[in-house]
This record gives structure tokens, C-alpha cells and sequence, in this order.
């Protein structure tokens, strides 16, 4: 029998194709490592990934891959007009989706170099971190929505 | 925490098992469960058909954070004081669920403020058991009680914790679900099958086997008269869906009434239907068997209560409140909609307002409570409206200890409504997703004046000693849109 404090944590993601490339996204907790597996479809890269964990835990999300010198494509007049970059779409804890709102103002990646931004905008490589503190789906869904 | 009305001490098992889920601002019995109690019987089946709403009604009256576990079942705000007996109450009902090793469970959600248990309760009894089939049903599913689509059935679907959503009469549903017919009309689909007259005519009695009556502050039993309505109401919601009105008889109804007194030994019924007195001639033979039976039964007399509609005085008007008064009548909900007569002529309601004084005036004569229902901001409605309705307030104290007045949470222009087809015409541009968010630029009636007209009246009634309904679920939506800056 399952138990209640198991969740199923799913994150969608939508990637830019750059420099014939992608950035790679892995999802790390104490018990699993999920790497992210983009798919092609209708012109558009995007990902599910969903990794099992046991309430109260932590989960990273790391991105990498971008070389910010070549894969931030600049116009003459220093416009951007392409961008590596993951946007994180959803995030649902058994199926519940969180807000936009969480996604917008909730996540903040840690740059390599010491920078922090909120953001589900990642051009950036680095670590975004998240605390499950509560020791259910219930109790964390609704901290997340109210938050 | 023990559910007493899912205690399984000997490990019985069921093969269906129905509640009607919290929360449900009612001092008595919600009828759902026991209605289709014999259905899942006819199917061949085994049921177990509780009445979860009144059990959770009376654990919450006692709570100290009461008052913060109802707004939960209104929009999910959780925090430390009540998060702990959340998450004992859905752990503990869906243990106690599970623990019949059902085939089925059927949540019933008779308000949209049922929406969040159903939600949770399919949650924790999946998580026990993803192999039990999960149906849901009832008004509250729905966006907008009656009509349109789904949010809730579609979200919990598509994440595999429910499994069925049976949608407006479900007796024909559920039977065809049960014995196999999952593609049958009404179940995961938009269009659903009403009720025939014939179909009325054949429904099983309820059976409240399952249920216990001293949870409740009232003892009373739902019955189901009829469906559907006589009046065409602009503003009614109800009779898009229920598009014919039908009924049962009166020999029927009161044969009920007599076998649920015999096993129950409950005197007191309440029509869950839309009116009582749409067929004049069936519902003047039930007061006359009822009348009859009062009278040689003066020791288990029956009383009653339900919708009623007020039409023009007649010839026979006098007699019929007399019957109504022998026959047990003791609350009558009347929608009276609005105490201006033109804006109850536009709505459609055709009674004039030497009428209502003269139903008033009978009903304080015998004794009968009036639930007088409103709506406040009509489409035409503007501020002189208002101040009639006030200026007839004041006037008619005379009938205070008779009357209850509920004034509602404003009008609502629903899906497929009379007013919402004829919007352009009538001049009411919609501007956002709720029933109660639109204007009429022509008469500057906006959500926000409209709120505060209906608390005003609220306010002013009170002010008058009048007896006031207060629904929860309206006070909650008129603060929201009053507070709302946009609006």
C-alpha cells in the first residue's frame, strides 16, 4: 500500500534550441536522480519529468550546458534574438498543479557565479532549490498554494 | 479521528459505498445517498449510503477554529490550526471508506463549496487504493451549479483520481455505470438524460437505512415531488436544465410520507424539488390527504416544508391556505425575487403585490413561516428600486414574525439563461468569468453596487427586527466582491 507521505513531484519544462543545442536539466533528491529528456514535437522542445520522493525533502533542480559567451545571440544594436534558455511551465505534487504565480515568484536559481535570481526564466546555469518541508501532499500542496 | 457513520468493526465489506461530502450548510439530512441507495441495490449490488455532511457538521460546531475549517472548504486557505484536523478528517474518511474494500465510491456535492473535500477525500482514497473506481455527482461539481462545464470533474479526471462524473438526474446513470454502461448519457459527458414523468412515478423510496438521525439538529426527511418548474424566470438556471416540468402524484408522495414515518418514526418532510404547487391539482389532493390524515392522527401528526410559488388571489386562495395549514405546512420558501412588482413582471414571475400581502397576510393568520428568497440588482434594477424595497420593509413589520428574508448573493447571469442569450439586447456585457460579474452601462449597475445594495437591505431588514437568512456562502461572496478593487 502507498504511502502517505510518498509524492510524486512533476515538473514541465519548454527549452530554446540554440547553437543546435540544449540546455540539460536533472532533477537530484536524497533518493533519486531524474535526468531530463526533452522531446521535439510541432517545432517545440519540451520535457515531463517526475521523480518519487518521501515527504519532507528537497529538491534540485541543476541546470547546465550554456555558454553564456555564444549562446546569447545579440543584434547590432545589442537586442537579444536568441536565447538559450528552460522555462519552467508547471510543477503538479500527485497531479495538483501549483500557481503561476509560485512558478513566477517562488523559484530562484543559484548562479555558478553567486548570482540569485527569481525567475522560471532559467538562462542561466546553476541550482534552483526546493523545500518540501511538510510531511504530506496535502499539508505541502496547500503551503505551496498559499505560500 | 472516527467517522461513526463509516465504522466497519466487523471488516463488512460493500460494494459501493456513497456520502455526501462536507461541506453543506444544512441542520438536516442531504437525501443524495439515500436516493441512490436503491439503485446500487437494483444493479445487484451491496451499499453502505452516509450522510458524511451532517456527522462533519456537527464536529465542526464544536471545533474552536469552526469558522477557519469552512472557509477551507471554501478556497483550500489552510494554516497550523486547522491543518492537523484537515488531514485527520480525509486521512481517517477515506481509511474508514477503504476499509469495505468497495468496488465504487459515489462522493455527492450537493454546493460548490462541497468542491474541496471531493478534491481531497478522492485524493487520500486513491492513494489508499488507485483500484477503487471513483464516481462523483451532484450541483456542486459543476461551474455554476447547474450549468456549464466541469473544472472539477475534468482536473481530478485528468490525474486519475476520479473516474466518473455523473452529471444532473443520476438515478438512470449510475444504474447503467454499475451494471456496465460506463458510455451511457450523463456520465462523463455534457448532456445527461431528465427524468421522466414516468421514470418519477417509478423511483424507488429513499432508504436512510445507513444514516443517523441524532447528528442532526432537525429530524427531518428530504422527498422529491417533482423536477422542473411552471414559471420561464429569465434569471433561472434551473429550468435550462430541467426543461420540462414533472411530477409525481399525490397518492405517491403521500405513501412515502406514511412508509417513512412507519420505519423512521420521522413526522417532518422537506421537498428538495423546485416547487410543491406546480400541479394545482396533484398538490391540492396532497394537502387534502394530509389535512385528512393530520386530523385522525393527531399523535403522529405530519408537517413539512419546500418551495412554493405565489400566484394571483382566487377564488380559491382562502381555502387552499386552510388546507395548507391542516395539511402541515409550517415553512414555505417563496421566491419572491424582488418586492418591486415591475421587476418581478420583467423577471417573468406574474404576481402583483396585492397578492403577496394577501399570501402574507394568510400565513401570519396561520401560523406559516415564510422564507422569502430575492434577488437583489436585477438587470433593470436602479437605486430607486431600492429604496421602495426599503420603504416596503418598513411597511410591512406587521409580518416580521412570520417572515425570513435571504436577499442573496446579487443576480448571477448563468449559462444559456434567458438573460444571458438575450445579453446584447438587454444591454449586459459580461467582464470576468463569475455569474455575478457584469454591468448594465445604461443604469451604472455594477457588481460592487449591487453587492452593496444586498447588504444594505441585509442591513436595513435587520435594523427592522426581521428575521434574516444568512447563507454563508453569500455573505462570502458579496465581502469578495465588494473588496474586489476591480469591480
Amino acid at each position: 500500500m502507498t504511502k502517505i507521505n510518498e509524492c510524486c513531484v512533476e515538473f514541465e519544462f519548454e527549452f530554446s534550441y540554440v547553437n543546435n543545442k540544449l540546455m540539460q536539466v536533472q532533477l537530484v533528491n536524497d533518493q533519486n536522480i531524474v535526468l531530463v529528456d526533452p522531446q521535439h514535437v510541432h517545432d517545440r522542445y519540451w520535457a515531463v519529468a517526475k521523480i518519487n520522493v518521501s515527504l519532507p525533502t528537497t529538491i534540485k533542480l541543476e541546470f547546465e550546458g550554456k555558454d553564456p559567451n555564444i549562446d546569447t545571440v545579440l543584434d547590432d544594436k545589442g537586442n537579444i534574438v536568441e536565447d538559450l534558455y528552460v522555462k519552467i511551465t508547471a510543477i503538479k505534487l500527485d497531479g495538483f498543479a501549483l500557481k503561476e504565480n509560485f512558478l513566477h515568484q517562488r523559484l530562484t536559481i543559484h548562479t555558478l557565479d553567486n548570482q540569485c535570481w527569481t525567475t522560471s526564466y532559467i538562462g542561466f546555469n546553476g541550482t534552483i532549490t526546493i523545500n518540501f518541508e511538510k510531511s504530506n501532499t496535502f499539508s505541502q500542496y496547500l503551503y505551496f498554494l498559499n505560500y | 479521528m472516527h467517522i461513526d457513520c463509516l465504522q466497519n468493526p466487523f471488516e463488512e465489506t460493500r460494494d459501493v459505498i456513497i456520502v455526501s461530502v462536507p461541506w453543506v450548510d444544512t441542520s438536516f439530512s442531504l437525501m443524495a445517498p439515500a436516493a441512490l441507495k436503491p439503485v446500487v441495490e437494483k444493479a445487484g449490488m451491496t451499499c453502505l449510503a452516509v450522510d458524511l455532511n451532517g456527522e462533519i457538521n456537527e464536529k465542526i460546531k464544536i471545533h474552536p477554529f469552526k469558522h477557519k475549517i469552512i472557509k477551507f472548504f471554501f478556497d483550500q486557505y489552510c494554516d497550523d490550526d486547522i491543518e492537523p484536523w484537515l488531514i485527520d478528517f480525509f486521512e481517517s474518511t477515506a481509511r474508514q471508506i477503504v476499509s469495505f474494500n468497495p468496488k465504487f465510491v459515489g462522493l455527492s456535492a450537493f454546493s460548490y463549496v462541497c468542491k474541496n473535500s471531493v478534491r481531497w477525500l478522492s485524493y487520500y482514497i486513491k492513494k489508499l487504493n488507485p483500484d477503487i473506481k471513483i464516481i462523483i455527482g451532484g450541483p456542486g461539481c459543476l461551474q455554476h451549479a447547474l450549468t456549464g462545464p466541469s473544472d472539477l470533474a475534468q482536473e481530478l479526471i485528468s490525474i486519475g483520481l476520479v473516474d466518473y462524473h455523473i452529471r444532473g438526474d443520476g438515478e438512470h446513470a449510475l444504474y447503467e455505470l454499475l451494471t456496465g454502461n460506463s458510455a451511457y448519457t450523463g456520465i462523463n459527458s455534457d448532456y445527461w438524460k431528465e427524468l421522466s414523468q414516468e421514470d418519477l412515478h417509478k423511483l424507488p423510496m429513499p432508504d436512510y437505512t445507513d444514516y443517523n438521525f441524532d447528528v442532526y439538529e432537525k429530524r427531518i426527511l428530504g422527498l422529491l415531488g417533482s423536477r422542473g418548474c411552471v414559471r420561464q424566470c429569465k434569471f433561472c438556471d434551473y429550468i435550462e436544465n430541467w426543461k420540462k416540468f414533472t411530477w409525481r402524484t399525490a397518492d405517491d408522495i403521500f405513501e412515502e410520507m406514511v412508509n417513512q414515518n412507519k420505519k423512521y418514526q420521522i413526522r417532518t418532510f422537506k421537498f428538495q424539488d423546485a416547487l410543491t404547487n406546480g400541479n394545482l391539482k396533484e398538490f391540492n389532493k396532497l394537502i387534502t390527504l394530509l389535512a385528512e390524515y393530520n386530523t385522525a392522527n393527531p399523535d403522529n401528526s405530519f408537517s413539512w416544508t419546500g418551495f412554493y410559488i405565489f400566484r394571483e388571489i382566487t377564488a380559491h386562495s382562502l381555502t387552499e391556505w386552510e388546507l395548507l395549514s391542516k395539511s402541515g405546512a409550517i415553512i414555505l420558501s417563496v421566491g419572491v425575487e424582488n418586492l418591486n412588482e415591475h421587476i418581478r413582471y420583467h423577471m417573468g414571475k406574474k404576481f402583483s403585490n396585492t397578492s403577496l400581502d394577501f399570501h402574507l397576510e394568510q400565513a401570519k393568520k396561520y401560523n406559516i413561516k415564510v422564507v422569502m428568497l430575492n434577488i437583489v440588482g436585477y438587470i433593470s434594477e436602479i437605486r430607486e428600486d431600492i429604496d421602495f424595497a426599503k420603504k416596503w420593509l418598513l411597511e410591512h413589520t406587521q409580518y416580521k414574525d412570520i417572515l425570513k428574508i435571504q436577499w442573496g448573493g446579487t443576480l448571477g447571469i448563468f449559462t444559456n439563461t434567458y438573460l444571458d442569450r438575450h445579453k446584447e439586447e438587454l444591454g449586459i456585457k459580461m467582464i470576468g468569468e463569475n455569474p455575478q460579474s457584469w454591468v448594465n452601462e445604461s443604469i451604472n449597475s455594477t457588481p460592487k453596487i449591487r453587492a452593496e445594495w444586498a447588504q444594505e437591505l441585509n442591513e436595513f431588514s435587520k435594523y427592522l427586527q426581521y428575521d434574516i437568512a444568512e447563507n454563508l456562502d453569500n455573505h462570502y461572496l458579496l465581502e469578495s466582491i465588494v473588496n474586489d478593487k476591480n469591480k
